[in-house]
């Protein structure tokens, strides 16, 4: 499998606003048109997070421009553009802390830990931080990570009741 | 057409089926939307876990 760096991941986010409730109509709309017409761009989001508008990935802002063009949900690009890291957290949920127990493995989604595996030694659900021990590496010092940085990809084998929050 | 959520990998569908894996633990209750169209390049892709383009959910409940 490839591996490709965040170098040469260089994509940026183009927001753009549309007419209210019609965020995943523009979406799926561009989507198709993008794929069709073979433009560079390389994921749309709809998020409740962002009400009113859709987000575009993409290199530069003139594929998101001819993308849109013409549709009439559209209501208009917003000038300028955000780097990643700026909506990164808009996709890590937070709530995903209420999800997770001790010895549950998680994938690290976000930070300097990115992409590693770990083991759940500790939960503060207050806090929403969980102390986790990296697979996969000679290194096992326990490390305290964000709950919004874990994606869960295994449970955890015996069956803990879950506690009522 | 209602579009339901794959519980085991987010994924999209309005078939009784999820298109990626086969789960038909499906869910009508999700939010977000994404949309990936090159998974290679993609960086939401990347922090998201997602190897294969489609439709997917944020969040499935
Ligand atoms: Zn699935």
């Amino acid at each position: 499998m490839a591996v490709i760096s965040d170098q040469e991941r260089s994509s940026s986010i183009f927001p753009v606003k549309t007419t209210g409730g019609q965020e995943r109509t523009v979406a799926t709309f561009v989507a198709n048109r993008a794929v069709q017409k073979g433009k560079p761009i390389y994921s749309v989001l709809a998020l409740d997070t962002w009400k009113g508008y859709v987000l575009f990935e993409a290199p530069n802002s003139q594929v998101v421009d001819e993308s849109i063009q013409g549709f009439k949900h559209v209501r208009s690009k917003i000038p300028g553009m955000m780097q990643y890291s700026d909506i990164e957290k808009f996709l890590v949920t937070k709530s995903m802390v209420a999800e997770l127990n001790v010895e549950d493995t998680i994938e690290i989604v976000a930070g300097p830990f990115k992409g590693m595996r770990a083991k759940i030694s500790r939960v503060e659900k207050e806090k929403q931080e969980i102390t986790v021990s990296l697979l996969d590496t000679a290194f096992s010092m326990p490390i305290t990570i964000d709950a919004g940085y874990a994606k869960l990809v295994g449970r955890a084998k015996t069956d803990v009741p879950q506690a009522q929050s | 057409m209602r579009e339901l959520a794959c519980r085991k990998c987010k994924a999209l569908t309005t078939e009784k089926a999820c298109p990626n894996d086969g789960s038909t633990e499906l869910s009508k209750e999700w939010s977000g939307l994404i949309v990936i169209i090159n998974a290679e390049k993609s960086q939401v892709a990347k922090t998201l876990g997602i190897a294969k383009p489609g439709r997917y959910a944020l969040k499935v409940s």
